[in-house]
């Protein structure tokens, strides 16, 4: 397209649209610069060239870990990438599924003696309620009864113990 | 669009350029060629010299670090001019973004104009930018490729990869709001 007939078009179409606009157009557009900006500009350009070229670009490898730089290698490879982390689940599995199959895997500090267990409810019996320890004695006769062994206590003892209890008991406070 | 120079003249950029040993050579005759029409191009888009001389200087650059990568499908100009209009489309949403933080709305507080400076004098000029300054940015972008640069819709929706009825909706909406800002700012 010629220069002169496409300029023609670009005013005609202005003044159909804005009269006022194309006769602004028609005084042109003067542009004030600084002198010699022209000049020099190339050379201001070429500089900042220069500038950026002789910045030595940053490593992206230098800080990056060798098990990152190990797994890259698979970034490119979809299908090695999901070979591995395959793998790696199937293999976390087996560790869970082991450990937990294993027999007497239970921890050491859940493989409690009778002795010890006894030991622990008896030095925390206020802590149960006896009503339905009894209740769940009764239900499993043949197991070993939790209940107080009263035929093993002799009769001093139970006289000693009642008498503790007696001096506690403040009369006035019954009537 | 057409190139400021012959096609031998580019031909010839193009040559010193893809050498690596030619390519500050062919640099700086290319700058020769252009950098004024790209300079008006930018300065008309951003307003000030000093934004202007940014804009282009960031343009430049960014087209000597890809001038290897420049495939010759369209002439070396309208690439230049297409980098030109992306840097300064880039510079102008960020300083609307700054501008909008600083202050709401634009400043419209010039005093109007006297009535018989109307259609001449150096204000008018000014008043031209101003309104130029308050249009949305595809408006000023289309308004500035036609009103200036003079190149068609089909151009320019090349550069803007648009369509040529949207272009010439919004040039005509530019010129309209350009032609009211003016009336109403004059007394």
């Amino acid at each position: 397209m010629g220069k002169s007939k496409h300029k023609i078009t670009v005013q005609e179409e202005l003044e159909a649209l804005s009269p006022g606009l194309a006769k602004l157009k028609k005084q042109g557009t003067p542009v004030d610069l600084p002198p010699g900006y022209f000049d020099q500009l190339s050379d201001s350009i070429m500089q900042r060239i220069a500038q950026e070229q002789a910045i030595p670009k940053a490593d992206p490898a230098a800080d990056r870990q060798p098990w990152w730089i190990f797994l890259e290698r698979f970034l490119p490879r979809p299908a090695y990438a999901m070979a591995l982390a395959a793998g790696l689940v199937l293999l976390v599995s087996i560790g869970i599924l082991r450990s937990i199959n294993q027999p007497g895997s239970t921890t050491p500090e859940l493989a409690l003696s009778d002795a010890d267990i006894n030991d622990y409810i008896n030095y925390h019996i206020d802590d149960f309620d006896l009503g339905l320890l009894a209740e769940e004695a009764s239900d499993t006769p043949q197991e070993a009864p939790l209940m107080l062994e009263e035929d093993s206590l002799d009769q001093e003892e139970m006289d000693a113990y009642f008498d503790e209890w007696l001096d506690e008991i403040d009369l006035e406070e019954l009537l | 669009m057409q190139a400021p120079g012959p096609k031998s003249m580019e031909d010839k950029l193009l040559a010193l350029l893809r050498s690596e040993s030619t390519r500050e050579q062919g640099f700086r005759l290319l700058l020769q060629e252009y950098q004024e029409r790209l300079y008006l191009h930018i300065r008309r888009m951003v307003g000030e010299h000093e934004d202007a001389n940014d804009v282009l200087q960031n343009c430049l650059v960014k087209a000597y670090r890809n001038i290897s990568s420049f495939k010759a499908r369209s002439a070396l100009y309208t690439w230049l001019y297409r980098i030109a209009t992306n840097e300064a489309m880039t510079f102008l949403r960020k300083r609307q973004r700054y501008n909008s933080r600083v202050q709401a709305g634009t400043d419209t507080n010039q005093p109007p104009l006297r009535a018989d400076s109307w259609m001449d004098g150096e204000e008018v000029q000014q008043r031209l930018e101003q309104a130029l300054e308050a249009l949305p940015h595809r408006q000023k972008q289309v308004f500035v490729m036609r009103y200036y640069d003079e190149l068609s819709y089909a151009e320019i929706a090349a550069i803007l990869k648009t369509s040529v009825g949207g272009l010439k909706a919004s040039y005509h909406h530019a010129v309209k709001k350009i032609e009211h800002y003016l009336i109403n700012t004059i007394i």
